[in-house]
Order: structure tokens, then C-alpha cells, then sequence
């Protein structure tokens, strides 16, 4: 009788255990189409058989594996990230490049290249007015070049700050959504392989936004952490981000733009924590990228110190300069020269922005005659226009003329935008690489696996010699080209 | 090979950047397939500068030189990736098969064998 009843506790098993992977089959089914979704596979466990302890054989519904597993969704995640972090580079570094346009009409290069022009004029016909009032408008040209481009990265700042912001507010709002999801998946029990989907496709669109790390717990729900250490989900819970402007504590310039700051649910900076996906390359730009040209709390930034240094070199000239001679029996001294540009000297970070010329100043007043010995009735018009070509150190900035110095500006903004465009694209197929991978995870057995798996380190070796070859000898080919480069 | 700098650099480049689909497909046949591709750009670069160093080379040769550069880059990474992926998978199927060593790394890859028995 008891081998009766065994049998058919046995066989009841089975059944049960069939109907579970009949119903995995059928979820597989339905969700083919839904985004987000891999299939599953239910697995069936062996129970021991020894009669005489009691125990029956037969077999149970396992747990169900899910093909979707966490290592090739996080691949993707990551590629999701580098993608977010490298398209948001491209679109902020090309508007800061437009603002160092050296080859039109307009901007700081082409203001610069007028106002050597019209010293030259000036030294040609150094008693002309109108020579002298060309002067004076060319540079008040370069100053409101040098105004506007301070304005142009003031506003870049400026709408950083309100994409940082919309940033976290997005990132909060899809933390928002994992917390329901999670809750749910809680309560309904384990292996329900649509929510699993939705929630997979959470963390999808959050690592645009940020470098996240995701795993399923024993409870169904999702631990989501932000660089595998800041938790952002758990359970039924979500820890939203924060956003604010700060001055940093160390800060010598009081009055520079402030930096973006994040801060975790409980407070802490997280700042340096976010370095990837959409929200890190904004923080990079916004703390990072704009504070090398408008400075911040403890740098000038670069166009700011080109602005500055060219006003006092400028200004310097002059009032080494006369107006006019001293009269001949040494009753009326000579007029000595005044300065041409003024900018704010109290705020270093502020020197391009507020660049102008003097409003003391008039075409009269502009100094020619270098005293010397020998006096040179066109000295200082002459010396100013030298400046485009310094054959001096005291006329140049960091070993270079104005005009080079304000050129490196613009090539640094280049390379930056063609270091993104080519990050952007490499990103871009990365991912769409992580999600074939993604694919080929689904439904292979570990048996094949383990053949392909040992077929792949192969080829990989293989191709890394062959990548190394191919560096090597398009390297001896531009040495080889080079004398012919023109 | 063309005697031209630029447009023998430019065939090259073609045949970089069809490894580089191939490693974004990233199947075993793909990933072979990309390894013959850049044994071919090696062998037509190998092959075109013997060309080359007799020709005029210019602006298009330079700007060619570092197009080509800019899709090796893209090879390596691309390669990088699809490399790293399955490393960490062959060590999480290490860990699945073999566990962990006493050192807390996954133990080597086990082999996984089948039985089956009938009658």
C-alpha cells in the first residue's frame, strides 16, 4: 500500500512540476515581444529516494534561471551609460566650440587681428584723429568680443545647471518607478518575468543618466546602487538625489560661479561618485570643462587670463608712452600716456566679461611718442602692433602671442568635441554590441558555453596580435610618409 | 593595391572597419571573421608601403593616415569590450561549475559532462 501511495505522491510531483514549466513556456511566449523581456526556463530538481528514511525520489519544480541574467544585462548597463555620458558630451562641448570660432567674421580672433591693424594704421599717421578713433573702436570691438564669449560660457553654464537639474529630476522620477515595481514584484511572488521586464527596462533608461548597478534579491525585488555603492533602490524603497549650487570651502575667488553639487538621500556629497552616463558628463562640463575658461573659486580661467594679461600689456605700453613732449624750456612737462582698457580688478574670474575701454578716454589721448632715447614720435603704436608677432617675452602669454594663445583656446574646444564625436560613435556600437551579447546569452546551455567560451579567448588573442600589428605598421607608415607630408 | 597613398589607406580602412561590424555582431564566427579582415588590412598596409614610399604623399594621405588610425582605435575597443564580457562570464561559470578557490577567485573552468542511461 505504501508503495501505492509513494507512487502516486511521486507522479503528482511531476505533474505539478510540469504545469510550472508549462506555465514558464507560456510567460516565454506572451512576453516574446516585450521589451525588456529574455526568456526563462523552469528547472526541475531530483529528490532523494530512499524509502526506508521516507524520502521519495521523484521531481519538483525548481527554481526558475532566468536567461536574462544580471551579468549580460549589466554589460549593457554600462554601455547605456558610456553612450548617455558620451552623447551629452558632443552636445555641450559643440556649443562651447562655437563660442571660439577662429576662422569667420566675428569673435575674439577676428576683433584681435583689428586692432593690430588699426595700431599699424595709427603708426603710419600717428597725428591722424581718425587713425586714432579706429584705435579706439577696434578696441572697443575686442572687448565686447571678449564680453560676449565670457557671456557665451556663462550661459553655457547656465543651461548645464538646468540639465543637471532635469537630470536628477529624471533619475529621481525612474527611482520613483522602481520603488512601485519593486513593491509589486514583492508582493506577487517571485519569477514574474514582467515585471522583471519593466524593471530591467528602469535601470535600462536610469543608465543613461548615471553609472548603476543592479542585482534581484531572494525577495524578488531589485537592489539598484549607484556605482555599486550609493543605494538608490532596495525593496520598497528609493533614495532620491540632490541638486545644488556651492562655493567650495577652499575657495580664494568669492565671487566665481558656484559648482554643481550632488548630494545621496542622506546627505552625503556624491559628487565625484558620478562619473559616467548623461548626469557625470554634465557635472564634468559644469565643474570641470567651463571653470578652465571662466574660472572658479580657485582658478582664473584661461580666457579670463588672456583678456587681463592682454589689457595690462596693452595698457602698459601706453602709459609708458607720452601724449605730448614736454615744451622746450621745461616749463610744461610732458602728458604722459593713460591706459586704454579697463576690467574689473577685484574679481579675477570676471576680467573677459567686463573688459572695455576706458570711459575717460578719448582719440586725443591715445600716447604715440616713445620717449626713449631716442624719442620715437610713432614708438608706441609701432610696439603695440608688434604684439601680434612679440619677438619679446614680455609681449607674449604663456610663451606665445595673443592671437596663438586665444588659438589654443579654440583648438582645445576642437579636440574635445572630436574626442566626444569619436567616444559617442565607439559608444554607440559598444552597445549595440553589449545587446547582442545580451541576445546570444538567452536559451544556450552551459555545456556550449564552455566550447564557445573557449573558442572566443582564441579569437580575442588572435585579434589582439593582429590589432597590435596593424598599430605598429600604420605608425612606421607615417614615419614613412612623413617627409612627403605637407 | 592603389599606387595612390590616400586611396590605398582608404582600403585598408574598409577592411578595419568590417572587423569592426564583425566585433559588434560578436558571434564566434564574427569574431573569427573580424581576425581574417584585419589580417588582411595588415597584409595590404604591409604590402602598400613598399608602394608608397616611392609616391608623393599630402594633405588627403594625412587626413587618410588618421582616419585609419581613428578605426583601429575603434577595433581595439570594440575588442576590448567584447573580450572583457566574456572573461567575466568565463568567470562566473568558473564560479558556477568549480566554485571558489581558497583565494576567493572562481576555479578553473570545469568541464560538463552528461549521462544517459536507458533501458
Amino acid at each position: 500500500m505504501a508503495g501505492i501511495t509513494s507512487s502516486l505522491y511521486v507522479q503528482a510531483g511531476a505533474i505539478s512540476a510540469f504545469q510550472q514549466a508549462i506555465a514558464v513556456t507560456s510567460a516565454n511566449i506572451a512576453n516574446a515581444s516585450t521589451p525588456g523581456y529574455a526568456s526563462q526556463t523552469q528547472t526541475l530538481e531530483a529528490m532523494p529516494e530512499e524509502i526506508s528514511q521516507g524520502l521519495m525520489g521523484g521531481v519538483v519544480a525548481g527554481k526558475v534561471v532566468s536567461s536574462q541574467n544580471q551579468f549580460a544585462q549589466q554589460a549593457v548597463s554600462n554601455q547605456q551609460t558610456a553612450l548617455g555620458g558620451a552623447s551629452q558630451d558632443v552636445t555641450s562641448l559643440t556649443d562651447l566650440q562655437s563660442l571660439f570660432n577662429v576662422t569667420g567674421t566675428s569673435g575674439i580672433s577676428t576683433a584681435l587681428s583689428s586692432l593690430y591693424q588699426s595700431f599699424s594704421a595709427w603708426g603710419q599717421t600717428p597725428a591722424d584723429p581718425t587713425a586714432r578713433q579706429a584705435v579706439l573702436t577696434a578696441a572697443g570691438g575686442l572687448a565686447t568680443a571678449f564680453q560676449q564669449t565670457a557671456s557665451g560660457l556663462a550661459s553655457a553654464a547656465t543651461t548645464a545647471q538646468s540639465q543637471i537639474e532635469d537630470a536628477v529630476s529624471q533619475v529621481n522620477s525612474l527611482l520613483g518607478q522602481l520603488r512601485q515595481l519593486n513593491t509589486q514584484a514583492m508582493a506577487e511572488g517571485s519569477n514574474d518575468a514582467g515585471v522583471d521586464a519593466q524593471i530591467n527596462t528602469v535601470v535600462q533608461n536610469l543608465s543613461q543618466y548615471i553609472p548603476v548597478t543592479s542585482s534581484q534579491q531572494s525577495n524578488s525585488s531589485y537592489t539598484v546602487l549607484l556605482d555599486g555603492r550609493v543605494p538608490l533602490a532596495m525593496g520598497n524603497q528609493d533614495f532620491p538625489l540632490s541638486f545644488n549650487m556651492y562655493q567650495p570651502a577652499d575657495s580664494t575667488n568669492t565671487n566665481a560661479p558656484p559648482l554643481a553639487q550632488i548630494t545621496a538621500a542622506d546627505g552625503t556629497d556624491i559628487t565625484s561618485t558620478v562619473t559616467g552616463g548623461q548626469l557625470g558628463a554634465l557635472l564634468n562640463f559644469r565643474n570641470t570643462v567651463l571653470p578652465t575658461y571662466i574660472g572658479d573659486g580657485t582658478e582664473t580661467g584661461s580666457l579670463n587670463t588672456l583678456a587681463q594679461q592682454f589689457a595690462d600689456t596693452v595698457n602698459g605700453i601706453l602709459t609708458a608712452g607720452n601724449i605730448s613732449d614736454a615744451s622746450a624750456d621745461g616749463v610744461t612737462p610732458a602728458v604722459p600716456g593713460v591706459p586704454l582698457f579697463t576690467y574689473n580688478t577685484t574679481d579675477v574670474t570676471s576680467a573677459a566679461a567686463s573688459l572695455s575701454v576706458s570711459s575717460t578716454i578719448d582719440a586725443s589721448q591715445l600716447a604715440a611718442i616713445a620717449p626713449g632715447p631716442p624719442e620715437v614720435s610713432n614708438g608706441i603704436p609701432l610696439a603695440l602692433a608688434q604684439l601680434e608677432n612679440p619677438s619679446s617675452a614680455a609681449d607674449e602669454t604663456n610663451g606665445k602671442s595673443y592671437t596663438a594663445a586665444f588659438g589654443d583656446l579654440a583648438t582645445q574646444a576642437g579636440n574635445l568635441v572630436n574626442s566626444a564625436t569619436e567616444e559617442q560613435s565607439v559608444a554607440q556600437s559598444a552597445l549595440t554590441q553589449a545587446q547582442n551579447l545580451l541576445q546570444q546569452k538567452s536559451g544556450v546551455d552551459l555545456n556550449q558555453q564552455a566550447v564557445t567560451l573557449v573558442e572566443y579567448q582564441r579569437a580575442y588573442e588572435a585579434n589582439a596580435e593582429m590589432i597590435t600589428v596593424l598599430n605598429q605598421l600604420v605608425q612606421d607608415t607615417i614615419n614613412m610618409l612623413q617627409p612627403g607630408l605637407g | 593595391m592603389p599606387v595612390d597613398v590616400a586611396e590605398g589607406l582608404a582600403a585598408v580602412r574598409a577592411q578595419v572597419e568590417g572587423a569592426c561590424q564583425s566585433l559588434v555582431l560578436a558571434s564566434p564566427e564574427a569574431v573569427w571573421a573580424c581576425e581574417r579582415a584585419l589580417g588582411r588590412a595588415a597584409e595590404a598596409l604591409r604590402q602598400g608601403r613598399t608602394v608608397w614610399a616611392l609616391q608623393p604623399a599630402g594633405e588627403a594621405a594625412r587626413s587618410e593616415t588618421a582616419r585609419l588610425q581613428t578605426v583601429i582605435r575603434r577595433a581595439g575597443r570594440l575588442l576590448s569590450s567584447a573580450s572583457q564580457y566574456h572573461a567575466g562570464w568565463l568567470r562566473i561559470l568558473s564560479a558556477m561549475t568549480g566554485g571558489y578557490s581558497s583565494k576567493g577567485e572562481a576555479a578553473p573552468m570545469q568541464g560538463i559532462g552528461r549521462l544517459s542511461v536507458e533501458g
